[in-house]
């Protein structure tokens, strides 16, 4: 139904579609521009060069190399979980459902310091357990472990919405016309299931080759693309080899997500506005249900592992060598972190009301209004989803460094970074919640009187609460763990917790970046909290963060 | 009477999509005036463009073509929330998050009224719709007839010019659809409130109505009060749209003046009375139209066509006869509160009657 937009209404679409321009569009822009011009004229001699050294060719194939593995293992560990978790009747299903969703909130390379310590040099596990010091967890095994561990969360959110929408009257008719239990998952489930096992496998592969903290500290000499990018943008001020760079990690990333987007989900037999149901019997074996609930318990006790390693970790004087209690990081890291600490809350406590509040403007004006260009502006605001935080920073430093936008070293910069960054996923639940109200709704108080914006915030956002909270909790965990992007904007006077912990697990500092990984995680499991309060129905608001 | 509230629709046309192969012409050269008070139904199959029309009332849709005017004033730039106009729509589009006071009282937020006033006329209108009690309810605990009694209070309070009502009925059961429809219409003639009425159900049209547009294709078939168009529709479209009706074939022997000798099946019936819908035809064919409960089902030699009983259904009040005469066609016959009558078997012969003045003519 397309409805006259008013001049309110127009402003606004004007306004959103100019700052996606300046924010989104632009840095990209300069990002290609300037890899296509190394000595300031057009040419392609950046990307020759690139593929012609095998050193910078690798770092592609490495790249994907990691993707392709990182999505295989993600998707099938995500899959298990979600179809024990919502197909089969076991044990405390709510502890596990909260569980395996538990990475998904801690700072990126929280696992690696983990890692580290568990199965580094002076690891607890390869040098104190087994003695073996000739082993390095530095290279493409440690980040396939660290990766699947902080990305099987994605395959499996994905696939637990598909997996709880397929009915189970679909399973029981497929039984009741006489297929045993392994075969009306071979017939029934498992091909339903399908079209989302590809887009799981497709967004974990997007999130590992745009992975930048993991294979900066444990990538060894396993040269992926996002490090080569930043050191060559940051480290060599090599701006259009950098940008290069970036410009084939965006290539891959932004093809799976259009595949993602545009095909596989147009592919799904399962309708988004159906009701989730559970289980109502099981349709595994005994034998199988004995199996899945051990790995349940195994997924949960390296969870637990990983996370309790970082915990103590914060409190050993030096790990592998001196394991006496101490309260040493933590003054230490008072000392170097508070003003971090302080700056990030900062960032992201501005960033998140915006990002947040133009999430559900933009949602609003993609379901209900139409306008010329809409589809574009829909894919270019869902853009920097897919756009690797290492493109964005390289752009955010090359577009605003110079007049008319000169921001950088500012905080308007770091800030302006999270809220387009962030903004897609809250995006995506606006979007979702909205299509679900009846326009009807809107359109009575409009017959009544009201205007679009007394409308907007006394009718539509009321009603759309539960995933602007959703918008704003994301945006705000994403606000206080984001690195690839932020890395390139960080200033002597703003800087951001992650690049510090950065700093400290690269001087190999592990104690100290315990300790910082520990506050970031309490921060943002607080507010998590608090806002999972306000909603309400904390489990669909686990369900709704990625 | 406001003769302010007179809503008239001239020339309106209104074309969905911009790209040539995929324009569709939702309603095609509109015109009525609607009288103050006055209770029109628009009615028509699904995509007969009856509800476009009435989004156009109400501004949510702007015509591609013509105006719209209430009173003398030309409001078709006039956006919705400026426009004189209160919808009762299909779904109640009640708002969730707020009680059925809240709820009533939406529209007077946007006049000047102090908190007792809108108090007194919360409470006035929750009586008049027969809610009082529910003031601090959600709209999700109220049962479906409820909820669309909130929905015409949040309607009514504002005192528009003109109500609306897209299909309000539909997602109610029968007996409840049919109170509510009584309701409605006690409501809108003691307001005196002029009134647009979109349904696709004939019944709700002839019990609710003034006047009855029906459309078809986004033109107006015939615009005339219920009994109007239900004995003397203007086309086939009509007479089958509203109602069960046979067409007959029949042709034109003489014309004399007013009246018209015609032929059905060979026995020729005179003096019949023509109409506007097939005046200036000359002698030839055309359609009788005749509903099954004008016709009376007899014995073999008493009636004035001779036909065989096909099927037969009993449905309570009447028994439904299909009947086919000897030129083919099929004839519907209701044969109203049967119990003492003849029951007639399938495959016996029989024939029908009729009175002369309840064949309406058409063309052909």
């Amino acid at each position: 139904m397309e409805s006259k937009n008013d001049g309110i209404t127009k402003f606004t679409i004007f306004i959103i579609a100019v700052l996606i321009l300046i924010f989104v569009i632009y840095p990209l822009y300069k990002v290609i521009a300037v890899s296509l011009s190394p000595e300031g004229s057009f040419s392609l001699d950046e990307y020759i060069y690139i593929f012609s050294k095998s050193w910078l060719r690798g770092t592609f194939y490495n790249s994907i190399l990691l993707g392709v593995i990182v999505a295989t293992t993600s998707t099938i560990i995500g899959f298990i979980a979600a179809f024990s978790l919502y197909k089969v009747q076991l044990p405390m299903r709510g502890f596990f459902r909260q569980i395996v969703m538990l990475p998904i909130i801690s700072p990126p390379f929280m696992l690696t310091i983990s890692i580290i310590l568990l199965m580094g040099r002076n690891g607890l596990i390869t040098k104190q357990l087994f003695g073996i010091t000739n082993y390095s967890i530095y290279g493409l095994d440690g980040l396939i472990i660290v990766q699947t561990l902080g990305m099987y969360p994605i395959a499996y959110r994905v696939l637990t919405g598909v997996l709880s929408r397929i009915s189970p009257e679909l399973e029981n008719a497929a039984l009741n016309l006489g297929g045993d239990k392994g075969y009306v998952f071979r017939s029934v489930t498992l091909p339903l299931a399908i079209p989302g096992l590809a887009s799981a496998w497709l967004l974990v592969f997007v999130t590992s080759i745009a992975d930048f903290a993991n294979p900066m500290v444990l990538a060894g000499n396993y040269d992926v693309l996002s490090v080569q990018a930043y050191m060559q943008f940051t480290g060599m001020y090599n701006l259009s080899r950098g940008s290069a760079l970036a410009i084939m990690l965006l290539f891959p990333a932004l093809l799976a997500f259009v595949i993602e987007k545009y095909w596989v989900s147009k592919k799904s037999y399962i309708t988004v506005t159906g009701k989730p149901t559970g289980a109502k019997q099981d349709m595994v074996s005994k034998k199988v249900k004995k199996m899945l609930m051990g790995f349940l318990i195994s997924l949960t006790a390296v969870i637990f592992l990983f996370y309790f390693t970082v915990v103590m970790g914060s409190f050993f004087t030096l790990w592998g060598v001196d394991f006496s209690l101490t309260l040493e990081h933590f003054k230490y890291s008072w000392d170097v972190g508070l003003e971090s600490i302080k700056d990030t809350l900062i960032l992201a406590g501005t960033a998140t009301p915006f990002t947040g509040l133009i999430g559900m403007i933009i949602a609003f004006i993609i379901v209900r209004k139409s306008f010329w260009g809409k589809n574009i502006l829909q894919f270019s605001s869902l853009l920097s989803f897919a756009v690797p935080g290492t493109v964005i920073g390289i752009g955010y430093v090359l577009a605003f460094n110079e007049r008319p936008f000169v921001l950088t070293g500012t905080a308007a910069i770091i800030i302006l970074n999270l809220i387009f960054r962030n903004m897609p996923v809250g995006i995506e639940s606006g979007v979702a919640s909205l299509k679900q109200i009846d326009p009807a709704i809107e359109e009575a108080s409009t017959d009544l009187g009201a205007d679009s914006v007394y409308t907007f915030s006394k009718i539509t956002l009321p009603l759309i609460k539960p995933a602007f909270f959703s918008g704003l909790s994301y945006s705000f965990v994403r606000g206080m763990t984001a690195v690839s992007a932020i890395i390139f904007l960080v200033s002597a006077r703003w800087n951001h917790l992650t690049a510090l912990i950065l700093a400290q697990t690269e001087i190999m500092r592990l104690g100290a970046a315990s300790v910082l990984s520990l506050i970031l995680i309490i921060i943002v499991m607080s507010v998590f909290y608090l806002l999972g309060k306000l909603v309400g129905d904390d489990e669909e608001f686990a369900g709704m963060m990625n | 009477m406001d003769l302010d509230s007179t809503v008239s629709l001239k020339n309106i046309t209104k074309i969905f999509g911009s790209k040539r192969e995929e324009r569709v012409v939702a309603v095609d050269d509109f015109n009525i005036n609607i009288n103050p008070g006055e209770m029109v139904t628009l009615l028509g199959p699904s995509g007969c463009g009856k509800t476009t029309t009435l989004r156009m009332i109400a501004g949510f849709e702007t015509p591609t073509e013509g105006e719209i005017y209430f009173g003398g004033e030309n409001v078709s730039k006039v956006p919705p929330n400026k426009r004189d106009t209160a919808m009762v729509f299909q779904s109640y589009g009640l708002f969730p998050h707020m009680t059925v006071k809240d709820n009533i009282s939406y529209g007077l937020r946007f006049k000047d009224l102090n908190k007792a006033e809108v108090k007194k006329k919360t409470k006035e209108i929750m009586e008049l719709v027969g809610l009082p009690g529910y003031e601090d309810r959600n709209p999700g605990e109220l049962s479906g007839g409820q909820q669309q009694r909130v929905a015409l209070a949040r309607s009514l309070i504002i005192e528009p010019k003109v109500l609306l009502f897209d299909e309000p009925l539909s997602n109610l059961d029968a007996k409840l659809r049919e109170n509510m429809r009584n309701e409605i219409r006690k409501l809108q003639r003691k307001l005196s409130i002029t009134s647009i009425y979109v349904t696709h159900d004939q019944i709700e049209a002839m019990s609710l109505s003034d006047r009855i547009v029906v459309m078809n294709k986004g033109k107006i078939e015939q615009v005339g009060d219920p009994e109007q168009v239900y004995y003397r529709p203007c086309n086939a479209f009509v007479a089958d749209f509203i109602g069960k009706v046979n067409f007959i074939p029949g042709e034109i022997l003489e014309i004399n003046g007013e009246k018209l000798d015609i032929q059905i099946e060979g026995s020729v019936i005179k003096d019949i009375e023509t109409n506007d819908y097939v005046k200036g035809q000359k002698e030839g064919e055309l359609t009788i139209v005749l509903r099954p409960e004008s016709i009376n089902i007899c014995e073999e030699d008493q009636g004035r066509l001779a036909a065989k009983v096909i099927r037969k259904e009993y449905l309570g009040s009447y028994i439904e006869y299909v009947l086919r005469t000897k030129n083919e066609n099929e004839i519907t016959v209701n044969q109203n509160n049967p119990l003492n009558k003849r029951e007639f078997e399938i495959d016996e012969n029989v024939t029908i009657d009729f009175e002369k003045e309840d064949l309406h003519l058409i063309n052909k």
